[in-house]
């Protein structure tokens, strides 16, 4: 960073501008997807979104809220047990060594089925979706955003549900390690040094080459590169990697690997030392020759593009959801602070001026729980659609786990036949109106839940003043996690172009009217 | 004054650069220390020796600066540094401070060594109580907030009530040490270490009083209003510093093809800013062309409350800019906002701004 100081009034230096200049996306460029549903024309000029939320409602079964309000329940008394009592001394320990990691706390977890989270019932999991991943991260986030995500990235397993045979493995191994009372930390690797938004958006990854590239060899893959950024990097036994076979064309032959991380060639580079979220490990991934066997590969070769696109559909509500918690923590702070404290006028939580300022950080923080709910249900309500075929259900009640993880069923799925078969159900899931509408729905409730949470726990910390910084009200901390659900799984920036382009179909038929 | 084309500040401001580039660049700011930074006493050393510690005294001191000077020398230093910044800045306030009472003069003189001539000065730090109001409040149990801790300064000048009357007074760490509990929990500034003071009262009794009385309550006004405006100076260099750097960074970062300058986003970004960093500018040099008349408080008031919000808008901006390399302690970013959150929150409430003001 410059040392130099710029003189009194001194103009900013900008470069010349192309003229003219080419757009990052340009409208025309944009795929036109007139929605299939007709609730969903024109949104979101026609409030249709209304109507397709209730109908979503309507299709849940009852155990769907139950589980809400259960993982709910669970989750305070997690937080409350055993994140509050420590979140301290953890932050203190990481300052001083960034490898330091709660494994205690995070073993703790088990009781609670945090590893296990996503697997579904019939594999012998809680079998939780999206929306029950989102409260349990606002839930988490209100002690610690740290914990928030290193329990939520554990979602990086669900990349294997587009390979039912690595599903079928990992959630065995997962099912076993818990009953064995261990946890397998997964992360999931996609920011390289050269591509944070360029990775993050289907339409940008040919922009950059890639930094993380497979060869094909014998029997598997060699991967060479490197990863940046990934939470759990560092504590991960379980990597989710997106690398390519052609480093200039990561859209056609992107790829998706599960990489066990004591794989030789694989190390940890950088574990980063951050503002804040210090009870999640960040760091770089690399890999030098790591061999990933051919059925480690998830799903077809040029899926990458694509399972961003869903994977970031599910994933971004829930960080929208560690933001809420966050500006959570620090009004609950405020509003225990100003009806202890007094000033000349009085108590604090009597005066105008404040009442309506907390009035208005309470429906902020409301808006965004309801934006990150409704992302996440849109998600589960297809979710819920790739596991209801009588060919999906009748194998998953009849054939117990271990026929699943049988080389007889991996030779079917992985099959080139399996694997096209695998892709079209994927796609009559999610077909690409649908999956844009449910991007762009978790791309607005990230945006509002981050946004929100940092302004809310930075005006906090305005309004208790130098009280703000004692740790026993946690809103110092509060905003410093917050800060990060604006940049990570991609920035809001480019969370606002998702949306936009999620809309574009909607702006056509407008247009013509 | 016409500060935007005063050729003095423009030359004070290269020395400060310069200064900057010497003695905390690589050595105050080392990003990948473990832990927090050392004190940077021998920095501050060097810019007394420069006379840049005489901030706002006057003329007839022998010092050949005024606030506008100390708002200009504050900006610069807390372009490369807003945690050293703020040292100099707490410093400033304390000597506000001791120039507003009847015999501050005198008491200048003696702490500098020096008779009308402009010596060293000793390094003041500051202690706050933490009521929500900076005025008429004694803090509960002698307890306050010495900024910077008691061992790293010459002397801490604070405010005390005893019954009805108010004391200024002075500490130094070897008078109180043995009855001071240290803590820093300040997230941001880590140059300029905090920590909890408690004064029982067989220690309050034996400090030096400065002034007492009606004396004491001009000074204690004197000191809080000039914290605002020097704080503030703080947070506008920082937010500038960060505005460059995010340029500096727009210019290099490729994404979509193209160095994100040419993002029309980040384009906006940087001009909104920028448009924010000269406003704050503005704001600054006209309260600190102003004196110390009443609603010149209101003024400076007004001017930290502006500061606060404009500078986190900016910083965190730059920040953004950087994506997730903004949060990384490595590049720096992340320790300006930091810096600028504590700036925002060392001093009492945001409630004193919004129910204090008396816009006249």
């Amino acid at each position: 960073m410059s040392g130099r100081t710029s003189t009194v009034v001194k103009e900013l230096d900008f470069p010349e501008l192309p003229s003219p200049e080419v757009p990052t996306t340009a409208f025309d460029s944009i795929k036109v997807l007139n929605s299939s549903s007709e609730n969903l024309r024109d949104y979101p000029f026609s409030m249709g979104e209304v109507f397709e939320n209730l109908e979503i409602s309507r299709r849940f079964p009852k155990s769907y809220l139950a589980k809400m309000k259960k993982i709910r329940e669970d989750t305070a008394e997690f937080r409350e047990k055993y994140i509050l009592p420590n979140i301290e001394e953890i932050e203190k320990k990481v300052a001083l060594d960034p490898d330091y990691f709660p494994y205690e706390i995070i073993k703790e977890g088990i009781r609670y089925r945090f590893p296990t989270l996503i697997i579904p019932e019939p594999f012998g999991g809680p079998g939780y979706l999206a929306a029950h991943i989102g409260i349990m991260a606002e839930e988490l986030a209100v002690g610690s955003g740290g914990f928030a995500t290193t329990v939520s990235v554990n979602m990086a397993q669900l990349i294997t549900l587009f390979d039912p045979y690595l599903f079928a493995v990992y959630c065995k191994e997962s099912i076993e390690a818990e009953k064995r009372g261990e946890t397998i930390v997964w992360s999931g690797a996609i920011t390289e040094p050269n591509a944070g938004t360029d990775r993050w958006d289907a339409d940008f990854q040919n922009q950059t080459r890639a930094g993380l590239v497979a060869k094909k060899v014998d029997g598997g893959y060699l991967l060479n590169g490197a990863k940046i950024f990934t939470s759990n990097g560092s504590v991960a036994r379980r990597s989710a990697m997106s690398a390519a076979l052609d480093p200039n064309d990561c859209v056609g032959t992107g790829c998706l690997f599960v990489v066990k991380t004591d794989t030789p060639g694989f190390s940890i580079g950088r574990v980063e030392r951050k503002m804040g979220q210090k009870s999640s490990a960040t760091s770089e991934q690399i890999c030098q020759d790591v061999f990933v066997p051919d059925d480690h590969r998830v799903g077809k070769i040029g899926v990458t593009a694509r399972f961003t696109t869903l994977y970031l559909a599910s994933s971004r509500g829930p960080v929208g959801a560690i933001g809420v918690g966050c500006g959570r923590r620090a009004l609950q702070s405020l509003i225990q602070w100003a009806a202890d404290r007094r000033n000349g006028q009085g108590r604090l939580i009597d005066q105008q001026a404040l009442q309506i300022t907390i009035s208005n950080m309470a429906r902020d923080l409301a808006a965004a729980r309801s934006a990150y709910i409704q992302a996440c249900m849109g998600f589960d309500d297809i979710a819920s659609k790739l596991l209801s075929p009588w060919y999906v259900r009748m194998p998953l009640r009849l054939m117990p786990l271990s026929l699943l993880t049988t080389e007889t069923f991996r030779k079917t799925v992985q099959s080139e036949r399996g694997r096209d078969a695998v892709n079209r159900g994927v796609e009559w899931a999610f077909p690409d109106d649908k999956m844009m509408y449910l991007a762009g729905l978790a791309a607005n409730a990230k945006v509002l839940g981050s946004s929100t949470g940092r302004k809310v726990a930075g005006e906090v910390m305005q309004i208790m003043g130098p009280d703000a910084a004692d740790p026993k009200w946690g809103v110092d901390r509060a905003y410093r996690d917050a800060r990060l659900t604006e940049i990570y799984e991609g920035t809001n920036q480019a969370c606002a172009i998702t949306n936009f382009k999620a809309m574009a179909g909607s702006f056509v038929e407008t247009l013509g009217s | 004054m016409e500060w935007f084309e005063n050729e003095e500040l423009a030359m004070i401001s290269d020395t400060i650069s310069t200064f900057s580039a010497q003695e905390i660049q690589g050595k105050v700011v080392d990003l990948e220390r473990l832990g927090k930074p050392e004190f940077p006493r021998d920095a501050i050393d060097r810019l007394s020796a420069m006379g840049f510690l005489w901030g706002p005294a006057p003329e007839d001191m022998g010092s050949d600066m005024d606030r506008v000077t100390s708002v200009t020398i504050l900006s610069g230093l807390a372009f490369c540094s807003a945690g050293f910044a703020s040292i100099v800045a707490t410093h400033y306030a304390a000597l506000d401070a001791l120039l507003a009472i009847r015999d501050g003069f005198e008491l200048l003189k003696g702490v500098s060594g020096g008779n009308g001539e402009r010596g060293r000065l000793p390094l003041l730090g500051i202690a706050l109580n933490n009521d929500i109001e900076p005025f008429g409040h004694t803090a509960e149990g002698g307890r306050y907030r010495a900024i910077p801790t008691l061992e790293k300064v010459d002397g801490t000048v604070f405010f005390h009530d005893e019954g009805p009357e108010k004391k200024m007074l002075i500490a130094r760490g070897s008078d109180i040490s043995r009855s001071v509990t240290m803590t820093n929990d300040l997230s941001g500034c880590d140059e300029m270490p905090t920590a909890e003071m408690r004064l029982p009262d067989d220690i309050l009794g034996g400090l030096e009083v400065l002034a007492e009385g009606n004396n004491a309550c001009v000074a204690e006004a004197a000191m809080v209003s000039s914290l605002k405006l020097y704080y503030s100076a703080v947070m506008q260099g920082a937010a500038r510093s960060a505005t460059e750097y995010a340029l500096d960074y727009a210019r290099q970062r490729r994404q979509t093809g193209r160095a994100i300058i040419y993002h029309q986003n980040v384009r906006k970004k940087i001009v909104e800013m920028e448009i924010k960093n000269q406003s704050m500018t503005s704001f600054l040099y006209r309260a600190a062309c102003n004196g110390t008349a009443d609603h010149e408080f209101n003024l400076k008031d007004m001017l930290y409350a502006f500061t606060k919000s404009e500078s986190e808008y900016v910083v965190n901006e730059a920040m953004q800019t950087l994506g997730g390399y903004g949060y990384m302690r490595e590049y720096g970013i992340e320790k300006k906002l930091r810096d600028v959150k504590t700036l925002q929150a060392i001093l009492p409430t945001t409630l004193t701004e919004w129910l204090g003001l008396q816009v006249v």
